[in-house]
């Protein structure tokens, strides 16, 4: 249930963002690997209840899954997997080097147009 | 409009961790987070641990997170070692600038070791790094021998690993062969300790490890 926190920040970030824009946020990509244990469906909940009533309401969060990339450290063969419970396909060892599968990250914010906005006022 | 942000999400927590370390290096402070399951054990590790140590002639003291209630710190004080309560209030694990917090009301003149006990957890603390020097997952023998597989995370990312309750041997199907296997595939550098703080088998081990280290950090 560490999605609650994840939305905290993720919220922090995209705030800071739209500020420095002078625009508001109405949709943001986030890069997720399975090593950070998100479930998906939570963190929409999560991203629901915590933007309620602030800016950042009824914007939208795009989970983009980024796959652990492992070497079998037994048998040398390659695994892709979008789950922590990575074993090597060849051969079932959990003995495997890690080349992605963490990523946690803000990709990107799609902003409301800064020239209407502007237009407007 | 689309602007390219490429954040890290826990960017700030890690710089707070960061902030973290630094301030203990800087006062030669060796911390250890633990981590694991409720009731896995940590508080009567760290009651054993905190008698021991104190017995050894360190100065130490603890941080408990919990979500709620200060038995724990209490436990702790009762063997000997100031301990601040962290509630969390409902998060299922500590943040870095939470423990900063703590640090600023510890009096930490001449404390050579921190003890932080993690909220019982073994999911939500993993991505949330403290700043800790060693990070100890711990398990007990009546979780069962396939806890790693299990969490396979929390022991992939450990400093250490602990397996408690090993008293319970004799009376639980736990193989204990295939729980350090698993640990062996998932981590081959996390040092293992098998211990119970019923018997206190194991403390001692466990103890020359926090001291060595200590020792390294201290220079
Ligand atoms: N048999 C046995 N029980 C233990 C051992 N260590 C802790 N316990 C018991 O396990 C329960 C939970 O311990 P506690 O330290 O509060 O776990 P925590 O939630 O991880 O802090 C308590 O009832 C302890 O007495 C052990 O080594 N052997
Ligand atoms: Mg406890
Ligand atoms: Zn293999």
């Amino acid at each position: 249930m560490h999605e609650y926190s994840i939305a905290q920040y993720i919220a922090t970030i995209l705030s800071d963002v739209a500020q420095e824009h002078g625009s508001r946020v109405q949709a943001a990509t986030v890069a997720v690997g399975p090593m950070s244990m998100i479930v998906p469906e939570l963190l929409h909940e999560a991203w629901t209840a915590v933007t309620y009533g602030s800016p950042l309401q009824g914007s939208e969060l795009h989970i983009e899954h980024v796959p652990v990339r492992a070497t079998c450290q037994e048998c040398g063969h390659q695994t892709e997997s979008f789950t922590p419970f990575v074993k090597c396909e060849a051969c079932g060892s959990l003995r495997l080097k890690l080349a992605s599968g963490h990523e946690l990250q803000v990709v990107e914010a799609e902003l409301e147009d800064s020239e209407a906005v502007s237009d407007e006022s | 409009m689309r602007v390219e942000v490429m954040k890290g999400i826990l960017g700030s927590n890690d710089a707070a961790a960061e902030g973290n370390r630094k301030f203990w290096d800087q006062h030669g402070i060796l911390a250890l987070d633990f981590m694991g399951s409720p009731g896995s054990g940590k508080t009567s590790i760290f009651e054993r641990a905190v008698a021991e140590l104190i017995k050894r002639g360190s100065s130490l003291k603890v941080i408990e997170g919990d979500i709620a209630s200060d038995n724990d710190a209490r436990r702790i004080e009762q063997a000997g070692a100031e301990a601040f309560q962290i509630n969390t209030g409902g998060a299922c694990h500590l943040h870095a600038a939470m423990v900063s917090r703590a640090m600023q009301q510890l009096d930490l003149d001449g404390v050579q070791i921190i003890l932080i006990e993690n909220v019982g957890n073994l999911v939500c603390p993993t991505a949330f790094l403290l700043g800790a020097h060693f990070r100890t997952v711990v398990a007990s023998v009546p979780e069962g021998d396939d806890k790693p597989e299990k969490y396979p995370v929390a022991f992939r990312e450990a400093d250490g690993i602990i397996l408690n309750k090993i008293d319970l041997l004799p009376y639980l199907p736990f193989d204990t062969g295939r729980f350090w296997d698993l640990c062996d595939q998932l981590n081959s550098d996390a040092p293992q300790f098998a211990i119970s703080c019923t018997t206190g088998e194991g403390i001692d081990t466990l103890c020359d490890f926090i001291e060595r280290h200590l020792a390294e950090i201290a220079g």
